[in-house]
């Protein structure tokens, strides 16, 4: 399935974002997988499934790592950004899944 | 207000400079994935005392006393862990360097054990009946513990960028006949590498014992890690560290990150060595632990947000800030606050900045009076960051109800901090809807 992958510290506020956005995206009927990592997997995560990853986002709290892991989602060319900080605070699915799916599309 | 954007603009690349250094990123990988060692060490430490021990585990009753014959379990798990923690240190954060600098093979941490241990004496010295005697082969406690981290670090650094180096260095590979297997000249490839690196290493140790007497570990214990110990075992040192993470989270960037590098090393050896103490029975000597930052200086997440939430409940009526915090609650709980930092917000907002910033400051400095006047125990088992308000402070000091009892007053200083702050913060945005 296709992956999307939510990165911070720890993986635990992203986790908080993941199962309001799993739900979000079960009632528009999108299928993919959302899984909320700390930073420091991300090398792993890219290296052992980059052909399932179809974008990569840094909770806001993380922006200081946007370019060390743009080095390394660009060498599989995938998309990366940070989540939006008003729409991370207040854990708003709609609005991340939105910026997600824009994500993928450009 | 364009002077303060520069401010805000600057901080941010420095962040982002300060967590792009290869060493920083290395040092911070290995010390989460270290995280679950000294957990274990702090059940068997629990274990040992809560279980195992007669005089204040279960083991005290005579029905229950046939637990006191398995402390050793606890006893060995401890030493398994806590007395070997800069042995995992120096692995991991060699591997870690070495897949930074392209090495995907797991050789540089053994690599860098390899060094660490060729620069420490192995042997000691032991005074029976007045007179001095060596016994070799041994390597005493202090040159694997968190006495030796320091040391570790820049053994494990050097270690792997000296190989790192002659690796890249074309001269230096073994060069085998097209008829031989890849994979066997690449097992070559690294050996000139790996032989010369780990000369370099202990020739330089042993140069420097000879000409100053002193072991390297002597050298760098007193000159780098004692002294920044002291400073973080004093109240200014832990102040301003919470101060500079603070100032991150504030511009939205997470500030314990930030301070990671350090406080992680000092402040993890410093309830390392209080655990150790405890599980043999001796007072413990560190006020200023990791668990000492997470229950009274964190309590609800950085800021201690915990206060500010009930604060909301209590006083606030405006419904987008009742939102926020009945939705941060339930993170809040374990000490997780990303909703309040950014849906609140406490980013960039200047009202909320200053109790946000102020509150952990004040609340450390109650814990810190109240634990060296000896009213709340000091902390002697590390518990994870995740664990709720009151059970922290209760597992962390092993039972110490005056703990508990001055975090509960540290919650209650944080509602008070941040209550008249969240009251114009309300009035403002009703004035602005």
């Amino acid at each position: 399935m296709k992956q999307v992958i939510f990165a911070c510290a720890g993986g635990m506020s992203t986790s908080l974002l993941v199962n309001k956005i799993r739900k979000e995206a079960l009632e528009r009927s999108l299928d993919f997988d959302f899984i909320a990592i700390s930073e420091q997997l991300l090398y792993q995560h890219l290296n052992s499934d980059s052909d399932n990853i179809v974008a990569v986002l840094l909770g806001p709290q993380m922006r200081f790592a946007l370019d060390e892991s743009k080095k390394q989602t660009e060498k599989f060319g995938i998309p990366i950004d940070i989540i939006d900080p008003v729409a991370y605070g207040t854990m708003n699915a709609s609005k991340v899944l939105d910026q997600i799916l824009q994500m993928i599309k450009a | 207000m364009s002077r303060v954007n520069e401010v805000i603009d600057k901080l941010g690349k420095f962040a982002n400079k300060f967590n792009s250094l290869r060493y920083i990123m290395a040092i911070k990988a290995a010390f989460i994935t270290l995280m679950p060692v000294i957990i274990v060490g702090a059940f068997a430490v629990l274990m040992s005392n809560i279980v195992f021990d007669r005089q204040n585990g279960l083991a005290y009753f005579d029905c229950l006393s046939f637990l006191a014959i398995l402390k050793p379990i606890a006893s060995n798990l401890n030493y398994a862990t806590l007395n070997f923690l800069t042995i995992g240190a120096v692995f991991l954060i060699a591997i870690e360097l070495g897949r930074i600098n392209g090495n995907k093979t797991l050789f540089p941490g053994l690599l860098a054990i390899i060094c660490f241990i060729s620069v420490q004496p192995t042997f000691t010295e032991v005074v029976v009946e007045g007179q001095k005697f060596q016994v070799t082969n041994v390597l005493a406690r202090q040159f694997t513990d968190t006495k030796s981290l320091f040391l570790g670090m820049f053994i494990a650094i050097i270690s792997v960028e000296i190989y790192s180096k002659l690796l890249k260095v074309d001269k230096l590979r073994v060069k085998m006949p097209d008829s031989v297997p890849s994979n066997v000249s690449a097992s070559f490839s690294a050996l000139i590498p790996a032989i010369l690196t780990t000369s370099l290493v202990a020739a330089f140790g042993f140069v420097f014992y000879k000409l100053t007497g002193m072991f390297l570990y002597d050298a760098i214990y007193k000159v780098v890690q004692q002294p920044l110990e002291s400073v973080m075992q004093s109240l200014p040192g832990l102040l301003l560290l919470m101060f500079v993470a603070q100032i991150f989270w504030v511009i939205g960037i997470h500030g314990n990150q930030m301070i990671k590098p350090i406080r992680e090393p000092l402040l993890l050896g410093a309830i390392m060595v209080n655990m150790s103490d405890f599980e043999q029975g001796i007072e413990p000597t560190n006020i200023i632990t990791m668990p000492f930052w997470d229950v009274y200086m964190s309590i609800g997440g950085s800021g201690c947000t915990f206060g500010l939430l009930i604060a909301i409940f209590i006083a606030i009526k405006r419904k987008e800030m009742r939102e926020i915090a009945k939705l941060s609650l339930g993170p809040g709980i374990f000490n997780i606050n990303e909703p309040v930092i950014f849906g609140l917000p406490i980013m960039l907002n200047p009202i909320l900045a200053i109790p946000f910033i102020i509150t952990p400051l004040v609340t450390g400095t109650i814990g810190y009076i109240a634990t060296s006047i000896g009213f709340a125990g000091k902390a002697v088992v590390m518990v994870p960051w995740t664990t709720p308000p009151i059970i922290s402070a209760y597992l962390s000091t092993a039972g110490s109800l005056g703990a508990v009892v001055t975090q509960l007053f540290c919650i209650l200083i944080a509602i008070l901090i941040y209550l008249p702050f969240l009251k114009i913060a309300a009035k403002r945005s009703k004035l602005q809807s």
